[in-house]
């Protein structure tokens, strides 16, 4: 035994209280001491086995947390985020859903993360030898993982790099492609990616981080995407299967898939649309994008130039452009602001969950709303600029649909009211996470955004759809009927509100798993900021005098750093002050506080579910005797 | 003391069992016991998760995650709501709220199909199935979506109820329900 060993063993058998100079707890202590080396060099080497076991010995946990704190807590940061890893690749993920798991490891695997410690980020293919150490993962599931890691092999499997020259002899690109098919993607001399052998970019691209290579392959496909839509005028069966087995359009990320979605939709409502023409009307149409075909049929039906089903004309309004009455100018965008608020306030109250967000807005936080595009979703809470933003193409849509033009809208409260009653289960759900934000701001802790944040908003605005469909005849008609002229928006709404409704036991593991699966659980998330913040804090220990005078003088405070998202925090540590650091750091070591802000929450929407199911009235009983 | 002998009888396949569900292996299964509300063999390959966090709400569960599926996962329930449970009155509010369309809401495309008596094991329960489409992404524009297929058993007991939820993507359903059905047919629960 060194004297360092045995340092450290008498320290700690002081530190258990037990008699120093007494051979058992020497033993005892050795012991001790050995275990910890033993976890310290599992863990290091993320054994998931080891990090499990580790986090699941509170004792041990306790005893070393009096013992060595720093250790404790390096440990622990580095055991939750092995944990949370293996657990997360060892779901089930189907084939389908390779993006979500890419987006998820993306988010883990960065320089920063407590899992670049333990040697596996921030290069994705550490992730495959790990699991193959470590894992039995079947085939397919290695497969999987090898595409969502966006592995050279796998990304380019199959495929050939044909170099392309341009008039001057000059190789400017690589045609990247199949056998059969068309072109998966031109890698461009403008490109960091770009290289002059194959080999250079396989090297090249191991260098780059998961998150990085996604970025590159979502802009290869978003560019695809927008050449279709912009070029193509074709809206044939074959058109539509090119397009949808266009490879590359796989890489797209989620408000990217969004759009895809809607191109081949447009394309099969102007297919359909174009069996009731006449051969002169079909002229008008040719040479035009898909997106203008679809201005021309609405505008055609709305003269009764078509003499198409209400189906088809309503297919066309949902996918169409917008005609000039139906954008919103900037005055009406303020007007309509102004008057949505107030509208959407009045329909919620009378709910559980409206009056609790009618009380968060009447006791001082504002309603801050704005309508402009929320990329890819229907609505968003900012927390940086307070402002809850609703879709404009969502409300666009809406006024397609409803046959109303934006002058129409803000000239009638009615009108207004209606729009109010669409958008309100939106209110409920945004709203929660701006209550979320005020909770954080009142506790004056760091809050990241995690997965329990979802579960409560998604709780609260199914409470609110449940509630509002047993009590209001109006909104249940408004709903179930715009299902069939909004893209997805009414349909999702009902279907949240139904789910919630009659498995509220499972609705939990429903929105973590497969609505929210790439975002961290809260303790995923507290261990990673734990572990950057600590070793920002020791790196201070060694900088010169002068670099942290700066910091503390020039640095992100307080303040600034609250307001902050995990990705902007880890990206900043340098450059924040220390005292701001350690403000973090304690809250997120209090993890009770958030935990029990977020078992309050579910305690609160769980027993809501039963009151406003009691409330309304029961069906008849279909149960028969037993 | 009665939880205590319930728990110490829950080992290995009960007398009264049924025949195993075809196409399923017993050596594919281990035995699982839940506090001493209910034991059951569950699918060694399957991840088993407990979820702690519904025991506030009076619910004891288990989550099963079967093999990769397209789109969504193939999940069965085990779970036991307590006479305190704070989501269902009793075992036929739960039945009425999942074998009906309830709020009057859903597509041409759900189906409900009809609740029937049976006996699972020694005990008696009720079989309900339905089918109904799911979207993935609630939040985003995103319009995918997959068609589910779910298979209920509801079984009363003296303070509560026990349900048995198998759900999986409609293609896959019929592959994987077999090992629902052991799980199902190796419960023993408190009575």
């Amino acid at each position: 035994m060194g004297m360092k060993t045995l340092r450290t063993v008498k320290l700690f058998a002081l530190a258990s209280g037990v008699g120093l100079y007494s051979l058992c707890a020497l033993e005892a202590a050795s012991d001790q001491a050995s275990l910890i080396k033993d976890y310290e060099e599992r863990i290091n080497s993320a054994d998931p086995a080891a990090a499990d076991r580790f986090l699941k010995d509170t004792v041990f946990l306790d005893k070393l947390a009096v013992y060595n704190p720093v250790k404790a807590a390096d440990l622990k940061a580095k055991a939750v985020a092995v944990a949370e890893y293996s657990s997360l690749l060892d779901r089930n993920w189907p084939d389908s859903r390779e993006r979500n798991l890419s987006e998820a490891m993306a988010l883990r695997l960065t320089a920063q993360s407590p899992l670049a410690k333990v040697g596996l980020a921030p290069e994705p293919e550490k992730t495959l030898a790990w699991a193959a150490k470590y894992k039995k993962y079947s085939a397919s599931k290695k497969a999987l993982l090898e595409k969502a890691a966006r592995n050279w092999d796998a990304v380019f499997k199959g495929l050939s790099f044909w170099p392309r020259f341009n008039l001057s002899g000059v190789m400017d690109s690589w045609e990247v492609s199949g056998s059969t098919g068309p072109y998966f993607m031109f890698i461009d001399d403008r490109e960091v990616v770009f290289k002059n052998t194959e080999a250079e970019m396989k090297a090249f691209w191991a260098t780059m981080t998961l998150q990085e290579r996604n970025n590159y392959l979502n802009y290869k496909a978003d560019s695809r995407l927008n050449s279709y839509i912009e070029n193509s005028t074709r809206s044939d069966f074959s058109k539509v299967s090119l397009v949808g087995s266009t490879e590359i359009l796989r890489y797209l990320d989620g408000p990217g898939q969004g759009r895809l979605q809607k191109y081949i939709a447009q394309m099969n409502s102007v297919e359909i649309a174009k069996t009731n023409l006449e051969p002169s009307q079909l002229d008008k149409l040719s040479q035009q994008p898909i997106d203008q075909q679809l201005y021309l049929l609405g505008n055609a039906f709305d003269k009764s130039e078509i003499q198409g089903s209400a189906e088809v004309e309503r297919g066309v309004d949902k996918l169409r452009p917008s005609k000039p009455g139906e954008t919103i100018s900037a005055q009406n965008n303020w007007l309509l602001v102004s008057m949505l608020g107030p509208a959407m306030l009045a329909e919620v109250k009378g709910t559980v969950a409206g009056e609790k967000l009618a009380g968060f807005y009447a006791s001082g936080a504002k309603l801050d709303l704005a309508i402009e595009s929320c990329q890819g979703c229907y609505a968003k809470y900012e927390p940086s600029s307070g402002k809850l933003i609703f879709d404009s193409e969502l409300i666009q849509q809406y006024m397609r649909a409803n046959n109303i033009t934006t002058e129409i809208l803000v000239g009638s409260r009615e009108q207004i009211s209606l729009l109010g009653k669409y958008l309100a289960p939106m209110l409920a759900h945004e709203g929660t996470h701006q209550m979320q934000h005020a909770w954080a701001d009142k506790a004056g802790v760091y809050k990241p955004y995690v997965q329990e944040d979802e579960v409560e908003a998604n709780s609260m605005e199914a409470l609110y759809t449940m509630e509002k469909l047993k009590t209001d005849p109006g909104f249940k008609s408004m709903m179930t009927q715009m299902r069939y002229s909004s893209i997805g928006y009414a349909d999702k709404r009902l279907e949240l509100a139904a789910a919630f409704s009659v498995n509220t036991n499972e609705f939990n593991n429903r929105v973590r798993q497969v609505y929210y699966p790439g975002l961290p659980s809260f303790d995923a998330a507290s261990s990673q900021i734990l572990s950057a913040v600590s070793d920002e804090l020791s790196r201070r220990n060694y900088l010169a005098a002068a670099d942290l005078a700066e910091i503390e003088g020039t640095g992100i405070g307080l303040e600034e750093a609250l307001g902050m998202t995990t990705q902007e925090l880890s990206g900043s540590l340098g450059e924040i002050k220390t005292a701001a650091l350690k403000k973090i750091q304690d809250d997120l070591l209090h993890s009770n506080l958030y935990q029990d802000h977020y078992r309050s929450a579910g305690d609160w929407t769980g027993s809501m579910q039963k009151a406003v199911k009691k409330g309304g009235k029961r069906s008849k009983s279909v149960v028969p005797a037993l | 003391m009665f939880r205590l002998i319930l728990i110490l009888s829950m080992t290995g396949t009960p007398l009264w069992a049924a025949k195993p569900a075809a196409g399923v292996q017993a050596k594919e299964f281990k035995s699982f016991s839940l506090d001493g509300y209910f034991s059951c063999e569950v699918p060694k390959k399957w991840q088993l998760n407990r979820d702690t966090e519904q025991q506030n709400m009076g619910v004891f569960q288990i989550e099963l995650m079967g093999p990769q599926a397209e789109k969504a996962p193939v999940t069965a329930y085990v779970s036991y709501f307590s006479k305190t449970n704070k989501y269902f009155t009793d075992y036929k509010e739960y039945v009425v709220s999942n074998s009906t369309d309830e709020l009057g809401i859903a597509p041409e495309t759900d189906k409900y199909g009809p609740v029937k008596t049976m006996a699972l094991g020694k005990r008696k329960a009720f079989a309900f199935e339905r089918e109904k489409r799911e979207h993935l992404h609630p939040e985003s524009t995103s319009d995918e979506s997959v068609m589910l297929k779910e298979k209920f058993y509801v079984m009363p007991a003296k303070e509560g109820f026990f349900v048995f939820h198998f759900s999986a993507p409609k293609a896959v359903f019929a592959k994987h329900l077999p090992v629902f059905e052991r799980v199902a047919r190796t419960f023993k629960g408190i009575p």
